[in-house]
C-alpha cells in the first residue's frame, strides 16, 4: 500500500490540536457541572456508608421499591396514558387543519407552539388560578349551573388537569412534526384516492397513515421521553404532588427526596443514596427511548439509517 | 365521453369542510390562549393591593444577569463545539456527541442532587455563579450549534481554508457569522431556559437575595395560596415577557432548530 505512487495516503492523520481547543470550554463545563456530578451520584447510589468509609452494595437500589415509588410509576403510567394520545391527536388535528392553507398555517402553527417555551412557572400558575376553588373554570360551570368541581383536591383528577397542561405545551411541536410530513405527500395522492371511491376511512387508512407513519412514532417517542421529564406543572399546580400523592411522579418523588430532606442534618447520606438511585433509573428510562428515538430519522420516504 | 360529475362531488364537500375546519381552527386558536383569561380573570377579580418593592427589582436584575450570562456562555461554548464536532474529527467525536444527545433529553430534576452537592464542594454554593455556572455549557447547545453548523455548504469551509485562513479565523470569520441567526435563536432559547428554570435554582441558591423570578413566583404561589396578589400578577408578566419578545423576533427559526437538534433528519449524520 505504502508503495503505491499514484494513491498517497493522508499520511497518519495528525492531531487536530484544534479539534480540541474548540470543544475544551464546553467540555470542561459540562465535565465539572454535569459529567461528574452524575458519576460521583451514580456511585453514591451504589455504595451504602459502611464502618470506615463507603461499601459497594445495592442496597440504594433495594430500598426504593416503597409503595410511594410504585403510587408514582402507577400515576406515570395514568399521566401518560392521557397526555400521549391526548398530545398526538390534538397535534394531529391542528396539523391536519393547516394543511389546507399555506397561508393560514404560516402563523397559526407558530402560535400553536407558543406555549412550549412560555416557562411553566408563568403558565402553571396561570392554569392553577384557572383550576382553582374560585377559579375561572368553575365559575364558567356555575353560570351554566353545575357544581364546583375540586379540580386539585380530587385524586383522580389532578393528574388530568396535569397532562392537559402538557398536552397545552406539546401539541403544537407535534403538529409541526406532522404538517411536515403531511406536506412531503403530494396532494394528488389523497385526491386520486377519493376519486377512486375510497371513503374517509380507508384514504386515512393507506394514504394519511403511512405517508405521516414515521412522524407517528418519532412523536410518540419524544412524547414518551417528554413523560418522565415532567415536573414544573406538577410543582406549580400542587408543590408536593398531592393530594396524597395522587399527583408525584419520578421528579417529583426526586425533588422531595432530593431536595427538602436534604436540607435536615442528619438526613442527608441515606436519602442522597435514594434520590441518585432514583435518578439513575430515571435517566436509565428515558435512555431507552432516546437510543429508539435517534433510530429513526424524521425526512419520510427515502430509506433511512444513516 | 359525458363529462364527469366528479369535480363537483368533491368541490362541494370541500367547501363545507374547509368552513367548519376554518371554524375548528379559530376555536383552537383562542383556546389556546385559555391561560390568558385565566389571568385576566384574575386580574379582575380584585386582589389585595400590594406595593412593588425594591426586592422584585432586585429579582428582576439577578433574572437579568444570571439569563444573559448564562445564556452568552452557553451560546459561545455551544456554538465552539457543535463547531468542533460538526466540521472535524477528532478521538472519542461519536462518543461525546452521543453522550450530549443523551444528556440533552435527561430531565433536569435527576441532576438537582449532584448539582446541589457540587455546588456546595466548590463552595459556590446559594451565589450567582451557583446559578450561572450549571447552564453555561448545556448538552443543547452544542447539539443545536452542531446540527446548525452540519448544514453549512461544506466549500465554503474548504475555500477558507485554502486562503490560507487560520481556523480560528474560519470559526470566527466564516462559519459563525453564517450561522448568525441560529446563534440569535439559541441564545434566545437558552435564556428563556434559565430565565423559567425551577428545579436547578431550587438546589443551588437558598437565601431569597439570589431568587431568580421563577423561583420567586413558585414560592409565592404557596404563601399566597388561591389569592394572588398583585405582585404575583407582576411575576407572571415578567417571566413570560421575554418568552413572548423571543418568540416574536425568532419563532420559525427556533421552531426549525428544536425540531431538528431534537429528531434525528435523513442529511444528518450520526
Amino acid at each position: 500500500m505504502q508503495d503505491d505512487m499514484i494513491f498517497i495516503p493522508p499520511a497518519k492523520r495528525e492531531v487536530d490540536w484544534w479539534a480540541y481547543l474548540f470543544v475544551a470550554p464546553a467540555l470542561v463545563l459540562l465535565a465539572v457541572f454535569l459529567f461528574v456530578p452524575a458519576g460521583w451520584a451514580v456511585i453514591d447510589s451504589l455504595t451504602s456508608p459502611a464502618e470506615g468509609g463507603r461499601a459497594l452494595s445495592l442496597a440504594p437500589y433495594g430500598e426504593i421499591g416503597t409503595p410511594l415509588f410504585w403510587r408514582a410509576t402507577l400515576n406515570t403510567i395514568y399521566f401518560a396514558g392521557i397526555y400521549v394520545p391526548g398530545t398526538l391527536a390534538a397535534g394531529y388535528l391542528i396539523a391536519r387543519l393547516l394543511l389546507g392553507s399555506v397561508r393560514r398555517s404560516r402563523y397559526l402553527l407558530l402560535l400553536f407552539f407558543l406555549p412550549a417555551l412560555i416557562p411553566a412557572v408563568a403558565s402553571g400558575t396561570a392554569w392553577r388560578w384557572m383550576l382553582a376553588d374560585n377559579g375561572a373554570i368553575n365559575a364558567l360551570l356555575g353560570a351554566a349551573g353545575a357544581g364546583a368541581v375540586g379540580w386539585l383536591h380530587t385524586g383522580w383528577l389532578v393528574m388530568p388537569c396535569v397532562a392537559a397542561i402538557c398536552i397545552w405545551q406539546g401539541a403544537g411541536l407535534i403538529a409541526v412534526i406532522f404538517l411536515a410530513a403531511m406536506r412531503a405527500v403530494p396532494r394528488e395522492y389523497e385526491e386520486m384516492a377519493e376519486l377512486d371511491g375510497a371513503g374517509r376511512w380507508r384514504r386515512f387508512r393507506h394514504v394519511t397513515m403511512p405517508s405521516i407513519q414515521n412522524a407517528g412514532r418519532v412523536s410518540l417517542l419524544l412524547l414518551l421521553i417528554n413523560t418522565h421529564r415532567v415536573f414544573g406543572p406538577i410543582y406549580m399546580l400542587t408543590r408536593d404532588g398531592g393530594p396524597a400523592n395522587y399527583s408525584t411522579n419520578l421528579p417529583m418523588l426526586i425533588f422531595r427526596d432530593g431536595l427538602e430532606f436534604a436540607y435536615r442534618p442528619g438526613n442527608g447520606v441515606q436519602t442522597f443514596s435514594a434520590a441518585s438511585a432514583l435518578s439513575a433509573i430515571l435517566c436509565f428510562t428515558v435512555a431507552i427511548f432516546v437510543v429508539l428515538l435517534r433510530r429513526f430519522p424524521l425526512a419520510p420516504g427515502k430509506e433511512g439509517e444513516q | 365521453m359525458k363529462p364527469s360529475p366528479t369535480p363537483c362531488r368533491i368541490a362541494r364537500p370541500c367547501r363545507l369542510r374547509r368552513c367548519l375546519s376554518a371554524l375548528l381552527l379559530i376555536f383552537l386558536a383562542a383556546a389556546w390562549f385559555v391561560p390568558l383569561y385565566g389571568c385576566l380573570y384574575r386580574a379582575a377579580g380584585a386582589s389585595e393591593s400590594h406595593e412593588i418593592d425594591r426586592p422584585l427589582i432586585n429579582t428582576l436584575l439577578v433574572s437579568l444577569l444570571v439569563s444573559g450570562a448564562a445564556a452568552a456562555l452557553s451560546t459561545l461554548t455551544g456554538a465552539a463545539a457543535g463547531y468542533s464536532i460538526s466540521q472535524k474529527r477528532f478521538f472519542g467525536r461519536s462518543a461525546l456527541y452521543g453522550a450530549l444527545v443523551g444528556a440533552m433529553f435527561f430531565p433536569p430534576v435527576a441532576f438537582i442532587v449532584p448539582l446541589f452537592r457540587i455546588t456546595a464542594a466548590l463552595g459556590i454554593y446559594d451565589s450567582l455563579a451557583a446559578l450561572i455556572l450549571p447552564f453555561s455549557a448545556t448538552a443543547f447547545a452544542v447539539v443545536y450549534m452542531k446540527v446548525a453548523f452540519d448544514r453549512l455548504p461544506r466549500d465554503v469551509l474548504d475555500a477558507a481554508k485554502m486562503d490560507g485562513l487560520s481556523e480560528a479565523a474560519i470559526f470566527t470569520r466564516i462559519a459563525a457569522p453564517l450561522t448568525r441567526s441560529h446563534l440569535a435563536a439559541l441564545f434566545g432559547l437558552q435564556f428563556l431556559i434559565v430565565w423559567g428554570a425551577l428545579a436547578v435554582p431550587f438546589a443551588v441558591v437558598q437565601s431569597p437575595g439570589n431568587y431568580t423570578l421563577a423561583l420567586r413566583l413558585a414560592q409565592a404561589h404557596d404563601t399566597a395560596q388561591f389569592i394572588p396578589r398583585r405582585e404575583m400578577l407582576w411575576l407572571v408578566g415578567l417571566v413570560v415577557a421575554p418568552a413572548a419578545v423571543i418568540f416574536a423576533c425568532k419563532a420559525r427559526i427556533i421552531v426549525e432548530g428544536v425540531i431538528r437538534s431534537l429528531v434525528r433528519h435523513e442529511t444528518q449524520g450520526s
